[in-house]
């Protein structure tokens, strides 16, 4: 497929860009060992598959941004391999934007049966809907918390006086 | 944590663990600190491995600024790490094969042991515990006089200590009866599960990013990454074990080994807009830390992902089927730490 | 092996030496740069309040000094003033300070009785602590591993 001399950050940009060029809206190598990812809602159940397929088999966290200048809020899955040799030192991103006011995309827990938990708290901290979680409860925050998702920049904690 | 267990007689049913008792809120205190004041509050989730957690913090900064560390201060970032890791075993053996199982003696072995590793720890950086030793660019302090001689009298002791370690647990037929073949977890489910740390390493897996994607020094040092295929308690117990002998052997390479120079760079106390991830293998699991920087000087996003919180998803799983009498060996056999699962 | 000779392996350490300090008449001897309370060196400060700014836990103001001591450096005598109860002794105000006015010590008992002492005043963070004789631990072959007063050796 592609020279001896690419590193495997090259290799799996060609790849994916080969393969489901169309399903995603960027890809490229961010520095020595991280490849990022960027896929719209619709299609990101479909390139995760994939990514699975390719031998990335640990979602080793996933993670929520909150940019209200742009509205925008961004839920990042990292992935890496367990198994495979050549791509075990790499992170790949996958980045998913969503709109500030209603948040929801459907859960890669299917995929992905370590992203549980961390779905669950992103959850819990940002006010994310994810459809198709088996199970959304409380788990960080205590019980009787009223207040708006704490991660978001609407809340703002008081200063050490 | 809580674990509310159904039964029926004697054998579990179903668990469910309930965390979030020591939620601080860190992430969030995070965005409202600038960089050098985030550290010493980063690193206190978990207090017997701090050092690990600081420099899955520094490393996205300095990758973030484009700073170099000089190659004596990755030496000395390397040495206080593996001391950490020996120390942090010997606590995680001391309370959770120890007192966990009614052991008294491999307490006071365990924290025995520790007091040589934290006073070595204190005369390079004048603290016992959390250090906040490791700033972008480099260390806070160099090696003192007398450090090296001493190291190495440690390491004699501990490996020859090591030996009646082994006499008193691991090979200590009551405990093995009790470990071996409880909570079992097989190769399939702990790739499934995605649980990292010795409790992958004791499945079967080989993974460990000190080898799959080596930091500071640790491609020039020359150690194993040590697994067994059982998958019981008994193999959790054992790789803690064995690398704290690897562990004594980095040591001494690097001791051998320190090359003269400066120990720190200058850099800004500025997190330039962009963002980046740092791995580090603590002696839990992985830890991450994802940072998003946005030009200012206190970052825009903080997340930590740390081995504890990763490997809490193997617990209702390992716990099906287990008598209630072993339910403190598979749990202790985890190696736990509420505080850095909860942040 | 059988268990009598694990059970056997606790029983040798009633013949070797202890590792237990009788303290507080036998303290462990501390190493250089232990991070202690601060000392504050009065003739160096200049009331900048750069370790004000820098402390995490927001532990130091700096307050105006009331004696008929001058000092040139510092007309306005400004000094930081320590609420030990937040500190959390990482020292970063020490490393920071840029005339070199803080300065490390081995005193950790800082607990008190009433809740205004935990405040301590530029004047008495200015005070040398008293020095202690402490013990060291000493490697002996088969016979473990114990503590000796310092000066022996």
């Amino acid at each position: 497929m592609t020279a001896a001399s690419s590193t495997p950050e090259q290799d799996i940009v060609a790849a994916i860009r080969e393969q489901v060029g169309n399903a995603v809206q960027d890809v490229k190598v961010d520095r020595k060992g991280r490849v990022s990812v960027v896929a719209p809602k619709e299609t990101m159940v479909e390139v995760a598959a994939w990514l699975q397929r390719a031998g990335l088999d640990h979602a080793i966290t996933v993670s929520g941004v909150d940019r209200p200048r742009e509205n925008q809020l961004d839920v990042v899955y990292f992935l890496s391999s367990y198994c495979r040799e050549d791509i075990k030192g790499l992170v790949v991103s996958l980045k998913i934007h969503l709109d500030r006011e209603n948040p929801s995309l459907p859960s890669l827990t299917p995929i992905w049966e370590s992203a549980n938990l961390f779905e669950r708290e992103t959850h819990e901290m940002f006010g994310v809907a994810f459809e198709g979680h088996p199970n959304l409860s409380r788990l960080l925050l205590q019980d009787n918390w009223e207040g708006p998702p704490p991660l978001r920049k609407d809340l703002k904690i008081p200063e050490l006086a | 944590m809580r674990i509310m267990v159904k039964t029926d007689g004697d054998l579990i049913v179903e668990a469910t663990p309930d965390i979030g008792y020591v939620h601080r809120g860190c992430e969030k205190i995070a965005e409202s600190r600038n960089v050098i004041k985030n550290i010493p509050m980063l690193e206190r989730p978990n207090i017997a491995d701090a050092s690990h957690l600081n420099w899955s913090y520094i490393k996205p900064i300095e990758e973030l600024q484009g700073v170099e560390v000089p190659e004596r201060g990755l030496y000395i970032r390397t040495i206080l790490c593996e001391m950490n890791r020996i120390a942090s075993h010997l606590y995680g053996m001391a309370i959770m094969a120890g007192i966990f199982s009614g052991h008294t003696t491999m307490y006071m072995f365990g924290f025995g042991d520790r007091e040589l590793l934290l006073d070595l720890c204190e005369m390079l950086t004048g603290a016992r515990m959390t250090f906040s030793f490791f700033v972008p660019g480099g260390v806070r302090r160099d090696f003192p006089r007398g450090f090296k001689e001493k190291l190495l009298e440690t390491l004699d002791y501990l490996e020859r200590h090591l030996g009646a370690i082994d006499r008193i647990l691991v090979s200590n037929p009551v405990f093995v009866e009790r470990a071996r073949g409880v909570g079992v977890l097989k190769k399939e489910d702990a790739i499934r599960l995605g649980v990292v740390g010795p409790v992958l390493r004791g499945s079967g897996v080989r993974c460990d990013v000190r080898k799959d994607a080596p930091y500071g020094v640790y491609d020039r040092v020359d150690f194993e990454v040590i697994s067994f295929v059982e998958g019981d308690c008994l193999s959790r117990w054992l790789v803690r074990f064995e690398e704290i002998k690897q562990s004594i052997r980095i040591l001494r390479q690097l001791a051998r080994d320190v090359p003269k120079g400066p120990i720190a760079k200058k850099s800004p106390l500025v997190v330039p807009g962009g963002e980046a991830i740092g791995r580090v293998e603590s002696s839990r699991g992985e830890i991450n830390h994802y940072v998003v920087g946005d030009g200012g000087d206190k970052p825009y996003r903080v997340k930590m992902s740390t081995g504890s919180f990763k490997n809490l998803a193997a617990l209702p799983f390992l716990l099906k089927g287990v008598r209630i009498g072993d339910m403190p060996m598979v749990y202790g056999s985890l190696d736990y730490w509420p505080v850095e699962a909860d942040r | 092996m059988s268990a009598a000779e694990a059970f056997f392996e606790g029983v040798k350490h009633m013949f070797k030496r202890t590792f237990t300090l009788k303290h507080p008449y036998e303290r462990h001897e501390l190493p250089d740069g232990y991070r202690g309370r601060h000392l504050l060196y009065m003739d160096r400060c200049t009331g900048c309040g750069i370790c004000a700014w820098i402390c995490p836990e927001k532990c130091i103001t700096i307050v105006s000094v009331s004696e008929e001591k001058t000092y040139p450096q510092n007309p306005q005598k400004r000094f930081p003033q320590y609420w030990y109860v937040r500190c959390c002794f990482c020292h970063f105000c020490t490393d920071y300070c840029p005339t070199g006015a803080l300065d490390y010590t081995k005193d950790y008992d800082l607990a008190e009785y009433e809740k205004e002492l935990i405040i301590w005043s530029p004047e008495r963070l200015s005070k040398v602590p008293d020095a202690y004789e402490g013990y060291r631990t000493k490697f002996h072959g088969w016979a473990g591993v114990d503590h000796v007063p310092s000066k022996e050796s």
